[in-house]
């Protein structure tokens, strides 16, 4: 278990590595010079030209700047803005936290609606709930997520407002609100402020698990053993949850999985739609402006919680299957 | 203004709304300003000059008392109807929040939004007339050849700290803002100022300024005759930083900045998030002569106009931004009391240097590109009918406009049958032609329609898209025959515009077109060295007729602000560069 996981750690290290230089390498493929960016493509005379480059290692060759780039990260610092000098790592722990708090929520609405909806379907199979479940489930997939994003804020925000209802039942449209948190838990109303969001960003993945939990409890409750827990007598939940559930999991968590990295660093249009400064939506605006530091130093952090988020799916597998075994050894 | 690049919602986004928000005016590029290279010996004698370049004929004495009169009784601005409540602006930062706010660095309209409301210079433009009017400054005169200019200010101006706003501070902060150190991207404004370039080069620290804190008066040496230097100082850069600021580097924005305007920071803004301000109540009146209407102002940060828009509608702010394509329902619902014209201009360009269509001998070809462009169809699609059709480059609206300079692009919509005979008289062959345009849907759909007009006479061109962060400078060194640019004044001045953006010695680069003729040159130089407002204008519409004539841009629109008012918004003063005095705004 140990050297298993020293290797897989090993392993997403080179993963951070190899897709930070990647993205090194094709800052200097893409057209655009720094200094014009720097300089808002005012012509620069050569004195300042060459102050900046020196303010910001410019000078040095390709080679020099990543290498002087990794002794910057490895020291802890990731750098400052081209464009308005903010601190990559304040702009990093300004965002990580609304990011965060936006997966948390909309991972704990997938697993919940996601599974429970999948399980349900699966168990009244062909019911009218099923067909109804199965329909919604691909609706949501199919959504962009932008459009369903304008839907709620019309539907719960403008028109509510417009018809005159009561403050509670209107749901702001955009913004983080007060912003007081318990670790990730809302106080206050600033769960008004969330809900649309995260409803949002878990809307297309409740659909996929909705139907993939589905299809593995099927093909679970089909199988010998639940058959024979059945034939035992035990109880039709005790035989869904403790034995059916569990082995139907497993694909499930794999996508789980995978979906926590999207969530978390990349949920750029719900950011965008719901002005959640998270992220995702800082890493495009600083994209769009071609904001080396920035891009880097927050894409690096959401590639190595991506690395280890699938080291914990890999995990996860062991301790909902113990046939499955973090083992480098042999199996004969 | 500095163009924000416009940003886009991945794919799907963009085909919903074609969005033109209030701060990216399509493609639009910073610019700076020219130096006139001609120098001479600063006279003794002085010339009050007026304090408004829009009346001409009033004699500069006189138009100089009126102003001061009117502020000492109350003002010349808007009177508060009701004093309190919060106005939540969902319009200036409606796609993204200002990448700076520092008075000094700034280079976005969006930033210097916010730095009007917590900062007064010493001028300022009317929001209603578009005239000068005095704001710190009480008055202001210059020698016969205007290379001596001297501003009274007025007694009591203070920080919302309590500390004195003086002629000294005013030379503290200009001399900190064009320090290369802090590498301001308009430190050029200042340009015209003896000393500057000293600076510029590491052999000075000072400019040529002499500051009488004693008598309140602030006396500039330019280096090159300059007539409009009092509308120039109603620029952000010239705006006066308390003594940490005068002090302090690019960092200084990230906390709590103190100015001298009609609100001040309530904390450090929150990137991104918002940036709050209440009301000074020692703040002096400003053109106003009286404190803010409001209790507090915040500048909501948005990244996605049409969610904005949502938010306003749901009663959430006090303005907001018309998405692309909504400007006729928005307006019909929310009315159009927002909507005046701003000061810019969107344009095609065309190289003046390319073998193809360069040249004097290409003017035909030039002539009959801009009749063959429906200018008409492209405001109807691309803008929803909201704009004006430029008949001119200068917008109606900047001190010394005249109309119909050119007999060319006074019609509005297609002339493909003139376009047809120009190009017969044209009388050469002619090439598949290139067309740039920075990326975005706005522009995709503009290059588009421009390319049907253009076949449906015969010319083909090949309309490529480009890196919008690099758009200005790949125009600038590789010279594309066609390209899509646009313009905001920065200052209500002539010379801000047409006049430097086609001048041969344009030491910021702004003339994409690469537009050398003498006789314009010769004929900016001396309205920029003119003093009287009304020779001044006759010299710069001169040059403006010969760059028109020349068909050197297709001018398309005119800018028109595309914002939307809460019914409960009473007053809402906006200047046509696109500042809303907040001093003078009001709640019902």
């Amino acid at each position: 278990m140990a050297s298993y996981l020293i290797r897989r750690l090993g392993l997403a290290l080179l993963v951070v590595w190899g897709a930070v230089t990647i993205m090194f390498v094709m800052f200097f493929v893409i057209p655009g010079n720094t200094i014009d960016i720097l300089s808002g493509e005012k012509v620069v005379r050569p004195e300042i030209r060459r102050t900046i480059e020196k303010e910001w290692g410019l000078d040095k060759s390709v080679t020099g700047q990543y290498v002087h780039y990794w002794n910057r990260v490895l020291h802890g610092d990731l750098g400052k803005s081209y464009s308005n000098n903010r601190s990559v790592n304040e702009l990093f722990k300004q965002r990580a936290a609304n990011s965060a708090r936006l997966a948390f929520w909309g991972l704990t609405i997938e697993i919940v609606f996601g599974i429970g909806i999948g399980v349900i379907a699966a168990v009244r199979k062909y019911s009218l709930l099923d067909v109804v479940t199965g329909f919604v489930a691909v609706a949501l997939a199919g959504i962009p997520v932008f459009v369903l994003g304008l839907l709620l804020q019309y539907g719960l925000g403008v028109r509510p407002a417009q018809w005159n209802w009561p403050r509670w039942a209107r749901f702001p449209v955009q913004g983080m609100g007060p912003n007081r948190w318990f670790v990730v838990i809302p106080l206050g109303h600033q769960w008004k402020y969330l809900i649309l969001p995260a409803i949002v960003l878990a809307c297309v993945q409740t659909g996929f698990i909705t139907r993939i939990s589905r299809t593995s409890m099927l093909e679970v409750l089909n199988a010998d053993y639940v058959r024979t827990a059945r034939a035992k007598g035990l109880r039709s939940s005790t035989v869904i949850v403790k034995h059916a559930l569990r082995n139907a999991l497993l694909p499930t968590l794999t996508v789980i999985g995978l979906d926590v990295i999207g969530l978390f660093g990349v949920a750029v249009l719900t950011e965008t739609v719901f002005n959640w400064p998270g992220l995702g939506s800082t890493i495009r605006d600083y994209a769009f402006a071609q904001d080396v530091p920035v891009v880097l130093g927050l894409a690096s952090i959401v590639v190595l919680f991506g690395a280890m988020a699938s080291l914990l799916v890999d995990v996860g597998y062991s301790i909902l299957d113990p046939r499955v075994r973090l083992t480098t050894e042999k199996v004969d | 203004m500095n163009t924000r690049y416009l940003k886009a919602l991945a794919g799907g986004m963009l085909a919903l709304a074609i969005t033109v928000p209030p701060a990216t005016s399509a493609v639009k590029k910073k610019k700076v300003t020219r130096v006139t290279k001609a120098t001479t010996t600063v006279a003794p004698a002085t010339t009050a000059i007026p304090a408004t370049t829009a009346t001409p004929a009033t004699t500069a004495a006189a138009t100089v008392t009126t102003a001061v009169k009117a502020v000492a009784a109350g003002g010349t601005g808007t009177k508060c109807n009701k004093v309190g409540g919060t106005f939540i602006d969902n319009w200036t930062l409606s796609t993204s929040d200002a990448q700076h706010i520092d008075p000094g660095i700034t280079t976005e309209l969006i930033g210097a939004q916010v730095i009007n409301a917590v900062w007064d210079g010493l001028t300022r433009v009317d929001p209603d007339t578009g005239n000068l009017l005095p704001d710190v400054a009480e008055s202001w005169s210059s020698n016969a050849d205007s290379t001596v200019w001297t501003f009274k200010l007025k007694k009591g101006v203070k920080f919302s700290n309590g500390e004195d706003v003086l002629p000294s501070t005013f030379k503290k902060t200009w001399e900190r803002n064009v320090s290369p150190a802090l590498g301001s991207e308009y430190a050029d404004l200042a340009n015209v100022i003896k000393g500057w370039q000293a600076i510029q080069d590491g052999k000075g620290k000072e400019l040529a300024i002499v500051a009488d804190d004693a008598n309140l008066t602030l006396t500039v040496n330019l280096s090159s005759p300059y007539g409009g230097l009092a509308q120039r100082v109603s620029h952000t850069l010239f705006f006066p930083l308390s003594k940490d600021g005068q002090i302090a580097g690019k960092d200084y924005e990230k906390g709590v900045m103190i100015g001298n305007g009609a609100f001040k920071m309530d904390g450090p803004r929150q990137p991104d998030l918002q940036t709050k301000l209440v009301r000074n109540d020692s703040y002096f009146g400003g053109i106003n002569g009286h404190p803010a209407c409001l209790d507090t102002l915040v500048f909501k940060v948005s990244k996605d106009p049409i969610s904005a828009y949502a938010d306003f509608e749901a009663g959430n702010s006090s303005n907001g931004v018309i998405p692309g394509g909504k400007f006729a329902e928005a307006t019909k619902k929310y009315g159009d009391r927002a909507t005046k014209a701003v000061l810019s201009e969107q344009y095609l360009g065309i190289n003046w240097k390319d073998s193809v269509v360069g040249g004097f001998g290409a003017a035909k070809l030039r002539q009959a590109i801009g009749a063959a462009i429906d200018r008409a169809g492209i405001n109807s699609i691309v803008y929803n009918g909201s704009r004006k059709i430029s008949t001119g480059f200068t917008p109606p609206g900047i001190p010394g406009y005249k109309a119909g300079l050119t007999q060319n692009f006074q019609k509005e919509g297609a002339d493909p049958a003139l376009a047809k005979r120009l190009i017969s008289e044209y009388a050469k062959p002619i090439p598949k032609l290139t067309y740039w345009y920075r990326t975005s849907s706005v522009e995709a759909t503009i290059a588009q329609l421009i390319q049907a007009n253009l076949k449906d006479v015969g010319i083909d061109i090949d309309i490529q898209a480009q890196n919008p962060t690099t758009y200005f400078t790949d125009v600038r060194n590789k010279n594309p025959q066609l390209f899509r640019s646009g313009w905001t004044w920065d200052y209500s001045g002539y010379d801000n515009g047409a006049n430097q953006l086609f001048h041969t010695t344009d030491d910021a680069s702004n003339n994409l077109t690469d537009f050398a003729v003498a006789q314009y040159d010769q004929l900016t130089e001396k309205g920029q060295a003119e003093s009287d407002p009304a020779k001044q204008a006759a010299d710069y519409q001169q040059a403006e007729a010969i760059m028109l004539d020349q068909a050197v841009v297709i001018p398309l629109v005119w800018g028109r602000f595309q914002t939307v008012l809460s019914p409960k918004v009473d007053q809402y003063p906006q200047n046509a560069l696109g500042f809303v005095d907040f001093g003078g705004v009001s709640l019902k």
